[in-house]
């Protein structure tokens, strides 16, 4: 689509877009939101490329077996943080009772494998968006 | 380490079904045998967690160290470590012919479906060992959600159809259980069942409001296991489906909505309030109407695998009859029959699948001199068609005469006659077929693979289970004791 406008003010806004997204995964444990809803807008600015720049450029970047394998990342990665706690003699996704520090509370860096599960999360849903969103473009 | 388990294979599994979209392009071979040992070491761990939980009681365990009513409740009773392990083995075995069916299969779709039948068995796990109504429904919408992508998994026409109404009509059911646990929310403040079940005991609830919640859930859940008159997605969704996902929606996930119900009932409000509020009477009302009407349904049927869906309408009544009489009696014959026929439905899907491949067509005329085509397959069809009839010494006369029983106890002596009449109906649709397989005229050439893996595993536990019923009944019994108190 050779819309000038739309291609300038998309590429202006888009790594805003991102930033806001990753900035709510990474805030999961503090404030509103969470992995959820920060993959949902990375997701989002993700379909928002190839509404704007073709699906081509954007296949060319993240390819589809790329977004899926990524997809399964995401899940893995929540399953694999959970076996921590296991692993220091605590049970299955176990925080601060299996002697993980949790920092102080209100602080980026604070709840303990939270923070780290919260990306597992975000990968998993913006990936899943991507996903969706190939599958449904694929089928037509 | 061992209160760990119900939550380790769950979990399990699902790690499972994550890897094998990653490994199945370049290696579909070891995906299919790491896909089936994950299944198998998830059904010894369950036996095993059984034989424990047996001896030493149930477990319960909060997840990620938080404890209820706060965090997420996981509990292992001998009802749903039996249940697990029923479900867990049953897949396993006819996961044991993935191979085979799906050798034509492109690698994408091959990965997906080996990803949904692990995460299939995952959620059925979970949602039996969920000890919270939110937990519950995650699993119960797992469920649903991978039910509907085996049943499309053959990308024909009628699968899409099938899996669509599917669909359509679960996503009601699933808004019927949703609204029950809103309800429930908002009147107890609960989410856990121990919990929620404790404050209405307690509290002067005015009737209606626990009658309304039992009302919605049964709705919900009853149109997820297809009791009559909400089944009528099961027969389309059934029987579209490849062979091995026919096998195990209509042998084992149907089930395991019977016994979130049974969970769900027993859980929030005992058997005795149950019965005041009738609710019992709704579901042994609904559990005959299915059994009546699948089995009459079935009759007219031309195609082998509607007239197994309908077979299984019938006898998923059987489970809802036996959770509905209540008494260790009754709940025994409702587990026990979720063995039986998740075995005997998986055998007759899997036999039939394999005269279906060689005919070309599901007409049950196709069966026509089949016994001299394939003896053994044919055999184990027969053997497993008797037992839906309920010849004595098979597994099948063993639900029917517990159940027998339990009407007897609960004096409602309408269920011998609904149990007789239905062995009946059964033997009416059934036999035919058994006749045309050894006696009929058909062309008994052209079989040049006579195998079906994993009927044998299911036959031989089929006949182990009908023959040597007491020790599993009374393991059943103490299941029952404990649902029950």
């Amino acid at each position: 689509m050779p819309d000038k406008i739309l291609r300038e003010i998309t590429s202006l806004l888009l790594p805003f877009i991102q930033m806001y997204g990753i900035y709510v995964v990474f805030h999961g444990h503090l404030s509103p939101g969470g992995g959820f809803a920060g993959g949902m807008v990375l997701g989002v600015s993700l379909v928002l490329y190839i509404l704007v720049f073709g699906l081509d450029s954007c296949l060319r970047k993240i390819p589809h077996h790329l977004s899926s394998a990524l997809e399964s990342f995401g899940t893995l990665w929540y399953a694999a943080v959970g076996f921590v706690g296991l692993l220091r003699g605590a049970s299955f996704l176990m925080n601060k009772g299996a002697g993980i520090d949790v920092g102080t509370p209100g602080e980026l860096f604070s709840g303990g494998l939270i923070f780290i599960i919260t990306i597992g999360v975000g990968v998993k849903v913006a990936s899943t968006m991507l996903s969706l969103f190939y599958t449904l473009v694929e089928e037509d | 380490m061992f209160n760990n388990l119900p939550v380790l294979i769950v979990v399990m599994l699902l790690i499972s079904a994550f890897l094998a979209p990653l490994f199945v392009r370049r290696f579909r071979r070891a995906t299919q045998v790491v896909a089936g040992v994950v299944t198998w070491t998830a059904a010894g761990l369950s036996a095993w967690l059984l034989a424990r939980v047996v001896q030493a009681g149930p477990i319960r365990f909060a997840v990620g160290g938080w404890p209820a009513p706060w965090g997420i409740e996981v509990t292992a009773t001998p009802l749903s470590a039996f249940v697990v392990t029923v479900a867990t083995v049953i897949v396993a075995i006819v996961m044991l012919g993935l191979p085979r069916e799906q050798r034509d299969w492109p690698s994408n779709r091959a990965g997906w479906y080996i990803t949904l039948l692990l995460l299939l068995t995952a959620a059925m796990a979970g949602m039996t060992f969920a000890n919270d109504l939110f937990n519950l429904y995650v699993f119960f919408e797992v469920t649903a959600l991978s039910s509907w992508g085996i049943v499309a998994a053959k990308t024909d026409r009628s699968a899409a159809d099938a899996s669509f109404k599917y669909l359509m009509l679960g996503a009601i059911g699933s808004s019927f259980v949703l609204f029950a646990i809103g309800i429930t929310y908002v009147v107890t403040g609960y989410l856990n069942m121990s919990f929620a079940s404790a404050f209405i005991a307690a509290a002067q609830l005015h009737p209606i409001i626990p009658w309304v919640i039992a009302t919605f859930f049964l709705v919900g859940l009853a149109l997820k296991a297809g009791l009559f008159p909400m089944h009528i997605w099961l027969p389309d969704a059934h029987s579209a489906a490849p062979t091995s996902a026919s096998a195990l929606l209509s042998g084992v996930v149907v089930k395991v909505y019977a016994v979130a119900m049974a969970k769900v009932f027993y859980g929030l409000f005992g058997g005795a309030s149950l019965e005041a509020m009738g609710i019992s009477e709704m579901v042994r009302l609904a559990a005959v109407l299915s059994i009546l009407a699948g089995s009459l349904f079935a009759l007219v049927q031309t195609d082998i695998k509607r007239l197994l869906a309908y077979s299984t309408v019938a006898q998923i009544g059987y489970v809802f009859l036996g959770f509905g009489l209540g008494g260790t009696v009754g709940v025994a014959a409702a587990l026990y029959h979720i063995l039986a026929h998740g075995l005997m439905k998986a055998s007759l899907f899997l036999a039939s699948g394999k005269v279906i491949e060689l005919r070309g067509s599901r007409n049950i005329k196709g069966f026509a001199g089949a016994g001299r085509l394939l003896p053994l397959p044919m055999a184990i069809f027969t053997l497993a068609a008797l037992s839906m009839v309920g010849l004595p010494l098979l597994a099948g006369f063993t639900t029917k005469w517990y159940l027998f029983n339990a009407g007897l106890e609960a004096r409602l002596y309408w269920v011998p006659v609904v149990v007789i009449l239905s062995s009946l109906l059964n033997a009416a649709y059934f036999l035919p077929i058994v006749w045309r397989i050894w006696f009929g005229q058909g062309e008994a050439e052209g079989a040049a693979d006579r195998r079906v893996p994993g009927l044998i595993p299911l036959a031989v536990l089929l006949v182990a289970v009908g023959l040597v019923p007491n020790p599993l009944l009374n393991l059943l019994q103490q299941a029952a004791a404990w649902l029950i108190s």
